[in-house]
């Protein structure tokens, strides 16, 4: 995923590339149009040498016969690098002779202090070529001798001065260049982190008015229960003037068998003895009925209180969900604001 | 003695149970115009015209009753219905239980039974209606 990459890029500045902080199309072109003007070669290569840009610009001297063996081409390469780790070890234009014999300059393009690519360039010469020492490199490499001299004197002779200012101003550009993709990569990155995040955010918040309307629905729920309770509890209560009623005729009754056993003289004694024991059954039933009656107004009682504390969570529960909401409308706005700002960090 | 403990309000009274014949829901009362003060009415119960009559007034207690009972007496001459607020108990009393009282013309017999003091209805009482 590109995001990951740009992140672990920035956070590890030796991972860092050239081509994430330059527009290498840009570079090209400044590279092109620099050096025509100039009327000297130049290329941008990364950290292990490898170019990231065409060559411009290059000498006939250099792509036709320097570079054509294998043996020039591989001293090239470890000319430039060399060039390229001295201009990094200062920091600044190195300017030096190559193998060949030209004059060659790196600049290096830093961010942070950390050095990411070289320009290279240069391929002139500050003085006639000496023919004799170029004809001894033309062996070494294996080329056409008169060839080679043929090449050489087709080559610039320009001064110090012109070398050192070239090489000045394609550092400082390069550099500014860096300096600027970088910055606009840390601010890509800070984007599109906050955009992760405020989408988390408002998964959240989701997830939050959901789960709040779930404890509404169980609220609804719970004061239906409550209700059913409630309504039970009367039909207990019904049922319990029942038997207290039948308790009060069993009483009377009692008491009619015990008036009758006294009429009934001697021979209603026993009779008596069983009107004494209904009175007391009736007595207990009335008693435990009582004690009924205690328990089921216990009862409403706690599911009065329930109701009561279920009717607060109700209204905190709204007063939650406005909050929510609220909450939710001004994630939005800052959500296309960041959307805003990641659009325009990723302009070219 | 056996003696029936009934209430008139937040009063206690005992009448023996000789006197007594049943304990009865209440009825309808027919008022009778031009009767007694403590005589309610007339109540039909089990096909017979019983007078009801209204121990309070009898025994000028000033006292408002609920009319929950009525307990059918029967004083030798006639069979009368008296109303209760609640019939309490049948419990059987000692005579040394019973104490008498005379307050000015008034002659009132007490029984003690537990923690209760109640008026006894006797057959002086019942005389008089």
């Amino acid at each position: 995923m590109e995001k990951n990459t740009v992140n672990k890029n920035t956070n590890d500045l030796s991972k860092l590339q050239l081509k994430d902080v330059i527009d290498i199309d840009v570079l090209q072109k400044f590279q092109d149009n620099f050096a025509e003007g100039m009327d000297l070669a130049s290329v941008t290569v990364d950290i292990n040498g490898e170019p990231v840009t065409k060559p411009s610009s290059y000498t006939s001297f250099c792509i036709d016969y320097t570079h054509s063996t294998k043996i020039g081409d591989d001293r090239c390469a470890q000319s430039h690098k060399k060039g390229g780790e001295e201009a990094a070890r200062t920091g600044r234009p190195y300017i030096y002779k190559c193998h060949a014999g030209l004059i060659d300059f790196a600049a290096p393009i830093m961010v942070e202090g950390i050095q990411i690519g070289t320009i290279l360039g240069g391929q002139i010469l500050t003085s006639k070529p000496d023919e004799e020492s170029f004809r001894r490199t033309a062996k070494e490499i294996d080329v056409n001798e008169d060839k080679y001299v043929e090449a050489v004197n087709k080559v610039k002779i320009s001064t110090e001065r012109n070398i050192e200012a070239a090489a000045e101003v394609l550092f400082i550009v390069a550099n500014t260049l860096s300096q600027v993709g970088y910055q606009q990569l840390k601010l890509k990155t800070m984007s599109s982190d906050l955009v992760e995040n405020f989408s988390q955010i408002s998964a959240t918040m989701e997830e939050l008015a959901s789960s709040a309307v779930t404890i509404t629905n169980n609220q609804e729920t719970l004061n239906k229960e409550i209700v059913n309770v409630k309504n039970i509890s009367a039909q207990i209560n019904l049922i319990l003037d029942s038997i207290k009623s039948i308790a009060d005729e069993t009483k009377m009754l009692g008491l009619n068998a015990a008036i009758e056993a006294a009429r009934a003289g001697d021979a209603g004694k026993g009779f008596g003895v069983v009107a004494t024991e209904i009175r007391t059954l009736s007595q207990n039933s009335k008693e435990t009925a009582m004690q009924i009656v205690k328990l089921t107004s216990d009862i409403q009682e706690s599911v009065q209180k329930t109701l009561e504390i279920s009717d607060s969570t109700m209204t905190n529960t709204e007063q939650q969900s406005a909050a929510i909401e609220e909450t939710t409308a001004s994630v939005e706005e800052l959500l296309a604001l960041t959307n805003e700002l990641n659009a325009l960090a990723n302009q070219k | 003695m056996e003696v029936l403990l009934f209430s008139l309000s937040d009063e206690k009274f005992c009448i023996p149970l000789t006197f007594v014949e049943a304990i009865e829901h209440t009825a309808q009362i027919t008022a009778v115009p031009k009767s007694q003060k403590h005589i309610a009415g007339l109540v039909n119960i089990r096909g017979n015209i019983i007078p009801v009559v209204d121990m309070a007034k009898l025994l000028n207690l000033d006292k408002q009753i609920h009319m929950n009972k009525f307990i059918l007496i029967n004083n030798q001459k006639q069979s009368i219905a008296i109303i209760a607020d609640d019939v309490d108990d049948v419990i059987n009393i000692d005579e040394k239980d019973i104490e008498s009282i005379v307050m000015d013309d008034s002659k009132f017999s007490l029984v003690k039974y537990q923690n209760i003091v109640a008026t006894l209805i006797s057959q002086y009482e019942l005389n008089k209606i």
